[in-house]
Order: C-alpha cells, then sequence, then structure tokens
C-alpha cells in the first residue's frame, strides 16, 4: 500500500498539510519556505501563497522550477494550473527589476525592454523614471531619483512587480556599542541560537540586498533581542519605532541593562519626553501625532534628524500608514521590523515588503514551545452565569449595550477570586477591556491597576515590582496587550475582551509565554458570560489561537465547587 | 433506448429468434442471460467471428459508422451505401434483417408503417472499439515527461456542480407560471451553481423549452436530474425526488462521474453519431495517460472527425474529466475520469488511500476529500455553510447552519454521529462545545397547531371542568376561558358536550397532522420523465416491431415468378429479360449477366427503352468473395440487351432468416 502524499494543493493557493504523516516535518520546513502558516487549528495546517510569501521566497534563493518540483513531490492531488502560474509569474518576476547605485545616482534596471516600457507606460511609475544622458542610453536602465528608492519599490510591488534593492545602505554615524557579557547584577548575557540565526539572515552579505527586513518570532521570543544584537554589530545610531509608552521604557531598560550604552546614548521621545540621542526609542503615536488634519506630521522629522544607521520598528505589523509614508523616504537606511505575524489586519503587507524589506527569519509559535523557548500554555474559557438582575438587563438593553454588560458581569468577580485562590503564588495579570470593571475588581480585591491613565513612571513602577516578586497579581487594562515585558507572568484571567479581535486575544496570551524558571506551564483563562453574545465573540478570539494550536477547554461555573 | 429496454419491449416471437442464433444459443446453455449476452464483449466478439466475411458484417460497419445509436431508416442507409459501396438494396435489407435475428439491432415502427432501426445506445462502446478503433498510440513516457500543461483552469467535477445546482432546489423549486415565466431568482441561484461555460456543450446542440430563461447548462442540470429521477416535475414545478436523489447519492464521486459521462453519450451524443463514436472512442482511453489530439480521428475517415474530438475534448475538459497539455509543440489530452471506476461498496478504495471521509477541524472547518461519497455532501451542506469547492471541498459549522440544520430535522445528536461517523472519531472538543452552545437554544420554543376549545368566559370553562370525562380531555388550561384539547378526542368531547348542555357547532375546518407530511408517498416519483431537453429521433415513442420480414415481405411477388428466375442462369428471351431486370431493380437485387462468354454480377439501378431496344444502367460487381471489395464504389456502367443472353436473379441467402 503506496502511503498518501501530505499535502492538498487547492487552487485559490491554499496548501493544505496533514500533521499526522510521516514526512510532515519536512514538508511543513518546505512550506515555511514559500507561504505563510493561516492556520493550524488540528490535524491539518492551512497554508497560503501570497505574492509577498513567493517573493520571499524567491529572496531566499528559490526558483520557481524548484519550488513546482518540491510543491509536485509533496502534493496528493496534480498542481492546479492557477498555482503553477501565480508561482511563475510572481516568483520570475523577483530580480528583474533591480535597483542599483551608479555614477549618476540610482539605477533602476529591468530585465528587458519590454519589461522597461512597461514599468515607464504605468502611470504613477512612468513619471518616476529618468532617461539616462544619450552617451549611455540603455532600454533597460532608468534613472531613479534617491528620494523615489521608496516610492518605486512600494508602487511596483502594489502592483505586482518585487523591486531588488541593490543599492545598498549608508552606515549612519559610527557609535561604540558593545552587548555587555554579564548585566550589573551579575546575569549573563546571551543570545539565543535563534536570534543570532535571525540577525545574521537579516545582516548577513549572502544577497547584495541584505540589510532590510523583517524577523518574525511569536511573542515570548525575545524579539528585543535580535534588535539588541543587530545594534550591536552595526556600530550606528539607531531609531527605535515601539507601539506605546511602556514598550519604550522596556527598550531603554533593556538596552542600558544588557549593552554598553549608557543613559547618556538613550532617548526618549514620547509623549513627555522628546530626547533624541544617539539611540532614540520612540513611539509611532508620538510619529503620527499633529495638532489638526490639516497639519503635517512634525515628528516625522525625527527621521531625518540624525544620521541614523537602522532604524528598528518593533511590533511591525501596527505600523501607521504615515510611518509607511516616511518610511519610503529613507530607503538608504538599514531597517528591521519584528512581528509575530506577517498578517495585517490592514492587508498592507506588499506595503511592509517594498518598504521593510522581504522576511529574513521567522520561527513558529508551536516550534519555540517545543524547543523549550517558550512556555508551553493551557486555554480554558470558563463560562459564568448571568445574576438573575444581570441577566434581565442584559435582556431589556439595546444590541449595542449587550456586550459590555456581559463583558462586566459582576459574577466574574467570584471567579476571579476562585482562580486567584487557585494559583495563589504565581504571578498573575487580571486583563479587562472595561475600567469600571477593573476598578471595581481591584477595590474588592485589594489589588493594583494599571490602566492608560496611569502616569508611564507609576505603570513602570508598578512592572518592576511585579517583576521582581513583590507583588504576585496585577490587574492591567488593555494597555498591556502589546510590548509589555513581564517574563514571569503565568497567569492571564481575561475577564473581558474586545468584540472579535483576534490579534488581542494573541497578545495577551503572549504576555505569559515566557519559559518560567521552574518549567512550569502558563494558563490562560477567558472569562465569558454564559447565555450572551459574549460566548460567540469569545469564540471568533479564540478561533485564533486554535488556528495557532492551542486548543480551548470549556468549563463552566457552578459556585465555589466548580473544578476549572 | 438501451438493450434492457429494446428486450422488454420485444414481441416473444422476435425474442426467440434472437434467441436461436447460434452465438447467442450456446451462451444461453451457460446460463447467461439474453440481456447480459447482447451487451457483452466477449458475445459481439464472438458473432465477429463466426460472421467475418458475411453481408452484415460489412453492414454493420456501416451502420455504426453512420448512425451509432441514432435511429436511421433502412432507405437511408441503401442509399448510402448505394452511393459509396457496390452494396445492393436487397442485400443491405437481408443483412439488416440478419442483424436484427442476432440481437444486433431492433426495430420500432411509426404509427404511419415506417420502420425505424437502432442499435442499442448501450452497444456503441461494444462495437465502436471492434469495428471503428481509435488510432494512436500514447504518448511515450520520455515524451509525457515533456508535456506541460496548458488546461487553464481545473473545474470541479459535473458530479459536483450539478450536486450543488439540484440543493438549491431543494431549498427552493424551481417553478413557473402558467404562462411559462420562470422564477427569476430560482434559476440564477441554481444556474449560478454551474461554472461550466455554455460554450463547451454547444456540440451537444440541446434545444429545450424556455430557452429564452434558461441557461443551456441550467437545462441540461435539470435535463440529467430528470432524467435519473433525482428531480421530479410536479405540476408546475421541479423539486428534488427524494428516493431517486438517494440512489444517485449513493454513489461515490467517482462512480458518478463515470455515470454522467455514459448518460451524456448515449442521451445527447445520440444526436450525431461522430460525436457519439468519438466519446465511445475516448471512454475507452486509459486514464491520466497522454495522448496525441491529432490522432483523436475514427479510423475510418470520418469527415468532421477531427471537431468532433476537439469538440468533445472541450466538454470533458469543463467537466473537470480533462486535462490538456502540450508537447513539443503538439496538442495533447489526458483523462482525469475512470470511466471504470472501483465500486464503492468494494472497499477497495479505502483500501489503497485510508482516509476519513471527512476531517472535523477543532475550529468548525469540515474537510471532505475527492472521493468522499456524493450522499455527505448532500448532508454536510445541510448542517454547514459551504466555504471552498476545490480538490478539498470545505464547510463550516456555524449558529445559522445549525438553525437550518435543526429546520431539516437535524438535532445536535443526529449532527454529532453524522460528523462522527463520517470523520471516524469523537468531534474535538470545541467543536462538540460549539455545537452543543448553538444547538441548546434550538427547538426551546416552536409554532404549533393545536385545537382549541373556547368557551364563552370563565364560568362556562368551569362547568365543564368539573366533568370528568371531560376534564381528562382537555390538556392545557389557557387564561380562564380557554384549553387545548387533543385534536383525536374531537368526536368525543363534542358528544360529551353536547350530553352536558353545551353542543359546540360543527366543525368546520379540519387541521392536518404536520406528522403526516413526513410519511407522504411521492407518486410523482415513480412517474417517468422524458427530461427537460427534446430529445430528437426518440425509438421510446413508438412500438416495436412486432413484423418479422420473410422472404415475401423482402422482397414482394416472390411467389408469382417461375422459380427458374432466381435458381441459376438461363438463355431467355428478350422481353423476359427485360422483365427480370426490372423486377431486380423493383427489389434492389442483383442480376448475374452472361457477357462475352464469362458470367458477371450487376446491380442495376435503371432501365432505358427506346423503342424495341432497352439499355440497363447499373453497377458491375466484383466476383471476389471478399466483402472488402464490394465496399468501392464502382463506375456506373450501361448494358444493352443484345450484349447477353443468359441470366437470373439473384437473391442474397434467406436461410438465416427462417424459423425453426
Amino acid at each position: 500500500m503506496t502511503l498518501p502524499k501530505p499535502l492538498w494543493v487547492q487552487s485559490d493557493g491554499t496548501l493544505l498539510l496533514d500533521e499526522r504523516h510521516p514526512d510532515h516535518e519536512e514538508t511543513r520546513k518546505f512550506l515555511r519556505e514559500i507561504a505563510e502558516l493561516h492556520k493550524r487549528p488540528g490535524a491539518w495546517h492551512t497554508y497560503r501563497f501570497t505574492p509577498v510569501t513567493l517573493w520571499n521566497a524567491a529572496a531566499a534563493g528559490w526558483s520557481s522550477e524548484r519550488v513546482l518540483q518540491s510543491l509536485a513531490l509533496c502534493s496528493r492531488n496534480p498542481l492546479p494550473k492557477q498555482i503553477e502560474d501565480l508561482i511563475r509569474t510572481y516568483m520570475d518576476r523577483y530580480g528583474q527589476i533591480r535597483l542599483v547605485t551608479g555614477d549618476g545616482g540610482l539605477k533602476l534596471i529591468a530585465a528587458t525592454p519590454e519589461l522597461m516600457d512597461r514599468l515607464r507606460g504605468m502611470e504613477t511609475i512612468g513619471p518616476i523614471l529618468g532617461t539616462l544622458p544619450e552617451t549611455e542610453s540603455s532600454d533597460t536602465i532608468a534613472l531613479v531619483a534617491s528620494e523615489c528608492r521608496g516610492t518605486v519599490k512600494r508602487e511596483l510591488a502594489a502592483r505586482g512587480y518585487p523591486v531588488k534593492d541593490e543599492a545598498g545602505f549608508h552606515a549612519g554615524e559610527r557609535l561604540e556599542i558593545e552587548l555587555r557579557t554579564e548585566t550589573a547584577s551579575g546575569g549573563p548575557v546571551i543570545v539565543r541560537d535563534y536570534q543570532a540565526d535571525a540577525v545574521e539572515a537579516l545582516l548577513g552579505e549572502a544577497a547584495m540586498d541584505g540589510g532590510s527586513g523583517i524577523v518574525v518570532l511569536p511573542c515570548g521570543a525575545g524579539k528585543t533581542w535580535v534588535g539588541l544584537a543587530a545594534l550591536a554589530r552595526l556600530r550606528c545610531e539607531t531609531l527605535i519605532l515601539t507601539p506605546n509608552g511602556v514598550s519604550v521604557s522596556q527598550w531603554i531598560a533593556e538596552l542600558l541593562k544588557n549593552t554598553t550604552l549608557t543613559e547618556a546614548d538613550v532617548g526618549e521621545y514620547t509623549g513627555r519626553a522628546k530626547n533624541v540621542k544617539p539611540v532614540t526609542v520612540a513611539t509611532y503615536q508620538v510619529l503620527t501625532h499633529r495638532r489638526s488634519k490639516e497639519e503635517s506630521y512634525p515628528h516625522l522629522q525625527l527621521f531625518v534628524n540624525r544620521d541614523w544607521g537602522l532604524i528598528i520598528y518593533d511590533e511591525v505589523h501596527l505600523l501607521p500608514a504615515p510611518v509607511f509614508r516616511i518610511t519610503a523616504d529613507i530607503q538608504a537606511t538599514r531597517r528591521l521590523g519584528l512581528t509575530a505575524t506577517l498578517v495585517r489586519e490592514d492587508g498592507r503587507e506588499g506595503d511592509a515588503f517594498a518598504l521593510i524589506g522581504p522576511k529574513r527569519y521567522e520561527m513558529p509559535w508551536k516550534t519555540m514551545e517545543s524547543q523549550g523557548w517558550i512556555a508551553r500554555a493551557s486555554c480554558t474559557e470558563v463560562r459564568v452565569p448571568l445574576d438573575s438582575r444581570t441577566a434581565s438587563d442584559y435582556t431589556a438593553a439595546p444590541k449595542r449595550s449587550r456586550h459590555r454588560i456581559a463583558g462586566e458581569n459582576p459574577v466574574k468577580a467570584e471567579v476571579v477570586k476562585a482562580l486567584l485562590r487557585r494559583h495563589i503564588g504565581t504571578p498573575t495579570l487580571v486583563i479587562g477591556q472595561y475600567l469600571d470593571q477593573l476598578h471595581a475588581l481591584s477595590k474588592e480585591l485589594s489589588l493594583p491597576l494599571i490602566t492608560g491613565a496611569m502616569p508611564h513612571r507609576s505603570r513602570k513602577r508598578l512592572f518592576d515590582r511585579f517583576n521582581d516578586g513583590e507583588i504576585d497579581v496585577l490587574l492591567v487594562s488593555k494597555v498591556a496587550n502589546f510590548a509589555v515585558d513581564l517574563p514571569d507572568a503565568a497567569i492571564a484571567i481575561q475577564v473581558s475582551g474586545s468584540y472579535g479581535s483576534r490579534q488581542e486575544e494573541a497578545q495577551r496570551l503572549g504576555r505569559i509565554l515566557r519559559p518560567k524558571r521552574n518549567g512550569t506551564e502558563a494558563s490562560f483563562y477567558s472569562l465569558v458570560s454564559e447565555g450572551t453574545d459574549e460566548v460567540e465573540f469569545s469564540r471568533n478570539r479564540g478561533r485564533f489561537l486554535l488556528e495557532q494550536g492551542y486548543p480551548y477547554s470549556v468549563d463552566r461555573w457552578q459556585g465555589e465547587e466548580t473544578r476549572i | 433506448m438501451n438493450v434492457a429496454q429494446s428486450l422488454l419491449r420485444l414481441p416473444e416471437s422476435i425474442r426467440a429468434l434472437i434467441e436461436t442464433d447460434p452465438v447467442v444459443r450456446e451462451r444461453l446453455e451457460d446460463g447467461q442471460y439474453l440481456e447480459d449476452i447482447l451487451r457483452c464483449r466477449e458475445w459481439a466478439e464472438a458473432w465477429l467471428r463466426s460472421y467475418l466475411d458475411t453481408d452484415q458484417r460489412a453492414v454493420l460497419n456501416n451502420l455504426v459508422e453512420r448512425f451509432a445509436s441514432k435511429p436511421f431508416e433502412p432507405v437511408n442507409l441503401i442509399k448510402s451505401l448505394g452511393r459509396s459501396s457496390a452494396f445492393a438494396g436487397s442485400e443491405v435489407r437481408v443483412a439488416l434483417a440478419k442483424l436484427r435475428r442476432s440481437g444486433i439491432i431492433f426495430a420500432v415502427r411509426k404509427a404511419w408503417g415506417d420502420q425505424l432501426l437502432y442499435l442499442p445506445e448501450d452497444t456503441v462502446t461494444l462495437w465502436q472499439p471492434l469495428l471503428l478503433p481509435l488510432g494512436g498510440e500514447p504518448l511515450a513516457p520520455d515524451e509525457a515527461a515533456d508535456v506541460t500543461v496548458t488546461s487553464s483552469a481545473l473545474p470541479l467535477p459535473l458530479s459536483m456542480e450539478l450536486l450543488s445546482a439540484w440543493q438549491t432546489l431543494r431549498r427552493q423549486p424551481l417553478t413557473w407560471t402558467g404562462k411559462g415565466s420562470l422564477h427569476r431568482p430560482t434559476v440564477a441561484k441554481f444556474t449560478g451553481e454551474l461554472r461550466f461555460p455554455a460554450d463547451a456543450i454547444r456540440c451537444l446542440n440541446l434545444t429545450y423549452p424556455h430557452a429564452d430563461q434558461l441557461a443551456p447548462q441550467a437545462a441540461i442540470a435539470l435535463d440529467i436530474g430528470l432524467h435519473l429521477k433525482a428531480l421530479m416535475r410536479s405540476d408546475n414545478e421541479i423539486k428534488v425526488a427524494p428516493s431517486g436523489m438517494e440512489n444517485w447519492l449513493a454513489l461515490s464521486p467517482a462512480e458518478a462521474d463515470a455515470r454522467l459521462y455514459d448518460i451524456l453519450l448515449t442521451r445527447y451524443g445520440k444526436a450525431d453519431a461522430g460525436l457519439q463514436l468519438i466519446a465511445s472512442a475516448v471512454r475507452a482511453l486509459e486514464p491520466g495517460v497522454w495522448f496525441r489530439e491529432s490522432r483523436l480521428v475514427i479510423d475510418d475517415g470520418n469527415r468532421n472527425g477531427e471537431r468532433f474530438g476537439l469538440e468533445w475534448l472541450g466538454l470533458m475538459e469543463a467537466f473537470g474529466w480533462l486535462e490538456r497539455g502540450d508537447c513539443a509543440g503538439e496538442a495533447v489530452y489526458r483523462k482525469r475520469l475512470d470511466n471504470e471506476p472501483k465500486l464503492s461498496q468494494s472497499g477497495e478504495a479505502g483500501a489503497i488511500d485510508a482516509f476519513e471521509e471527512l476531517f472535523v477541524q477543532p475550529d468548525g472547518e469540515l474537510f471532505v476529500p475527492p472521493d468522499a461519497k456524493l450522499k455527505l455532501r448532500w448532508m454536510l451542506a445541510d448542517i454547514a455553510d459551504p466555504v471552498t469547492s476545490d480538490a478539498i471541498c470545505i464547510y463550516r459549522l456555524s449558529r445559522n447552519a445549525c438553525a437550518r440544520a435543526y429546520n431539516a430535522g437535524y438535532v445536535l445528536r443526529s449532527v454529532t454521529e453524522l460528523l462522527e461517523q463520517a470523520s471516524r472519531a469523537p468531534l474535538p472538543e470545541p467543536v462538540a462545545d460549539s455545537l452543543a452552545d448553538w444547538f441548546a437554544p434550538l427547538g426551546k420554543i416552536k409554532f404549533a397547531e393545536a385545537m382549541l376549545l373556547r368557551t364563552e368566559d370563565a364560568t362556562v370553562a368551569d362547568a365543564i371542568m368539573r366533568d370528568p370525562d371531560i376534564a381528562d380531555m382537555l390538556l392545557e388550561k389557557i387564561g380562564d376561558r380557554d384549553f387545548i384539547v387533543l385534536s383525536e378526542s374531537y368526536s368525543v368531547l363534542s358528544a360529551k358536550l353536547r350530553q352536558i348542555g353545551y353542543p359546540p357547532p360543527d366543525r368546520i375546518q379540519v387541521i392536518s397532522s404536520p406528522a403526516s407530511d413526513k410519511n407522504e408517498n411521492h407518486p410523482e416519483e415513480t412517474k417517468s420523465d422524458s427530461g427537460w431537453v427534446y430529445a430528437p429521433d426518440a425509438v421510446g415513442v413508438y412500438e416495436a416491431d412486432p413484423v418479422w420480414p420473410d422472404a415475401e415481405s423482402l422482397f414482394p411477388g416472390l411467389s408469382e415468378i417461375p422459380a427458374a428466375w432466381i435458381m441459376k442462369p438461363r438463355a431467355y428471351h428478350a422481353t423476359t429479360r427485360k422483365k427480370m431486370i426490372q423486377r431486380a431493380i423493383e427489389w434492389e437485387a442483383l442480376v448475374r449477366l452472361e457477357v462475352d462468354g464469362s458470367a458477371r454480377t450487376f446491380v442495376p439501378n435503371g432501365l432505358r427503352e427506346d423503342g424495341d431496344r432497352w439499355t440497363v444502367s447499373g453497377r458491375w460487381q466484383s466476383d471476389d468473395c471478399e466483402i472488402g471489395t464490394r465496399l468501392d464504389k464502382s463506375e456506373q456502367a450501361f448494358v444493352n440487351a443484345e450484349q447477353f443472353t443468359d441470366m437470373m436473379i439473384v437473391l442474397p441467402s434467406l436461410d438465416a432468416l427462417e424459423t425453426d
């Protein structure tokens, strides 16, 4: 009996991989190179081709023919013609258009005169492409002004034509920096293998277009370390952009703790402080702040204030549109994107490819878990009934108010207490959507609460105390969704969540995935009011975790005696 | 019409004649059934061997090539053979009678007496490979390795497209008004599920009612459904026929597609013999093997062979049954359809590819592999939302789908059982939880029809409640003056109420029990339906020809002529010779003439008189006993009365036609 092959190739570009198949691991490695993992809820994992994944594969050295041959070898069904065409079309285009630096400035080189004609015929591209002096005339080369380097790449990527940027980078102002061998408190400073591999993949000189790109690592895998290691290797002034102020503080703390930089070298550029120093950490929010819609973004000047040699985009999937635009203008500067997912809610993956760079390194969530780099986690949805008064409020309320009534179900306080008793002594985060609910819990349980309204310094103090083990339980609002480093947190109790944001659920789980010193498993509880719309919203949110391989179990709260 | 249907209508006397044909008889004696014998390749090969050099073999060859299973009048075949060969009409007529005797062709008679002959539609695939095999070997393995696939898409097989379209009729039957206007939204939904282009089936030349409102794709989907009895017509609507559909759904997609191929070949292909023969030839090819398109021409030089080939390949490609490619600049094709799939009941397919019929993902998605039974797909459409129809079909469980499933009669347990049986595994916990959540509110509230006993006021209500017999029949009190009562107790309760002095008025409306609908028989299902597409030359509408041709009916006036005319050549007077020639022309028979001292065979077809002189026109027939030489048409010739003295009329042997 011949064993069927492990993969089904659908004509819409979806790839279905059977995890139970003996060749699964080998096939998975191959698919990671050419497609993106869409979901892995059970034994069948779903991958997808996109132009960006195929360009990433081409950037990594794959040819379309090799991809097709390898695909045919592991596919159970004959490859659909559309898929063959898709792979050939997109992959073969990679490298057909190159940007290089020449005597007269930047030159765009097309593989054939016909291709150059096509490019010149494009409405938004044609005017950007200048002609060479008559003595050097060529029907495959066009001049591009250096300030148009990003625009031409972005516009062509949007039209399905990737540009291989071989124009190189400028070094930026030199900065003396090294990773310490040990921290001030005597702990060793060690860059893990995969973090070093990620830096090598980014900066290695294997390809001429090396130096910019995106590193995909799950929450808790230490993406900050990739940034630190890249900085130490390039030794140049660096701008680091992050989603929020807490994250700024944590980057600065890590820089000071693990590198030879001092406070004089590191500046914070946020709503509360505007210090531009050789290494500056800023928020996306401050960069996109402006007084009125008519005004330009004054803080985007930060990009050109200094001679940066590297810009790091933390949580690059959250990069706002104005930052994309300015990024187009600084293409001579090396760029490093850090993220847990390439999927953007706004669908602008193509912009990230064109302006930040191709994916240079990825290690999936479950692989890191199996290798012990992140903690194992169990997810439980706890169904909590409404008390009779809340139930009648819920029924009588208009649809728009129901979600909040269900989210703030007072019975959830009992469940939180029971869970805290159960996990007493284990660092625990209680995360909620509604401030009233969190304040009430804080008061009832006498626990500290961190919200967006709390000054950053106070927030940092509380996070530090939590990390130092002085307090076991922290109540946090959605400010803690992203880029907050609480390595010891092992339990997360989500008392309420937004309607169906898949990203939020994943980020909240990510808070507790750092490997624990004692090797214990992390637990994620999501409290959901039984019989309300919250059940369905929770199901939608939880589906993302299921798709990542974290199954949910469902328990029902029936009073103190419930065994969760 | 196929062999079984033809035999069913056949007069017993003619059936008995067929059973005495030596090639048939020996198989009957071995215990085989006549229906099976007349469809079996081994019998066909034996018959060809037995009748190797006979007129009937040559005539069969010609009629298969010219008509395939399309009914024909004998005169048309005679004319056609007369134009292209030296066959005499009498030879053709007798050969046709012998082919009837052998059970190869059958006859019907129109109401006005004309006879139609036909080859049963299920024997085209039997005779075509033997008589008109397809030329062209498959590509050699090294050539096949260089093939580039050029098919631009991989459409779903026809069985899947039809299933999706028929599913829309389950939810909303297709209706039309008295004036013939079809319900447009239903037509749009139905047609929307059929993604093959209309161009692909243009070669079938379909004509059908409401052609202005109905695309050809929809017409053929309706027609196939009605033909298979998976759909039925009832008043002004076409809807799913439960038991017919059940039979169809028992098939695997591979079996269903093989059946559909045969329906296309027999039902629509017979409109054009060339197309039907190409379809038959392709049917016999091995699946998965590449062949050259240029060789898809029936050997006997069919003039339209190339066009038919390309049209049929286009049709198969659109139905997901065929892939086309390019091999060093030459167009090639390979079948994806297996016309002889392994039967699903055998379990063989499962042994080769041990795969669940269904895979349930913890996030509620259902993966259905290509070999999953149609029945499972049909049921999944009731309980889940379709997401993708592709190599793997994907469905998703949802709250709305559960509500739909509940309305279709499913409950949590039956959905769970269906999914667990098909996936051969317990449901993943998140799926079981979701289904439990979604089914929990279903059925908690429902509208019910109940018989209400209304009283004028609470006093009357109290009064009737005090009677213990009546109280037993009151199921539930509603408010202070109404009761729900058992509808079955209506008569007894009425009598009782009359007894106690509260006679109710007579009931006007009888409430039907919804349960009775469920057990409703569908007598319409058993009705035969001619389908949606007009089928030209349908022999089914005519009576089987009960008359067996004897010598007198084949050659009218045979008994009135001197026996010597047909016994041996003799010298006759010119007047007699003229009479003989005239009789031969009437019978389309041959004559043997002694010309210049040698006897030669002539096929007379006209007599020209000039006073006492006359000249006969016709063709000389080769005296070579090889049948093949007579298939070559000879030049028109003229013979004067003076050129010969001895002659006879040559009639084909009628021995085989005689009965015991």
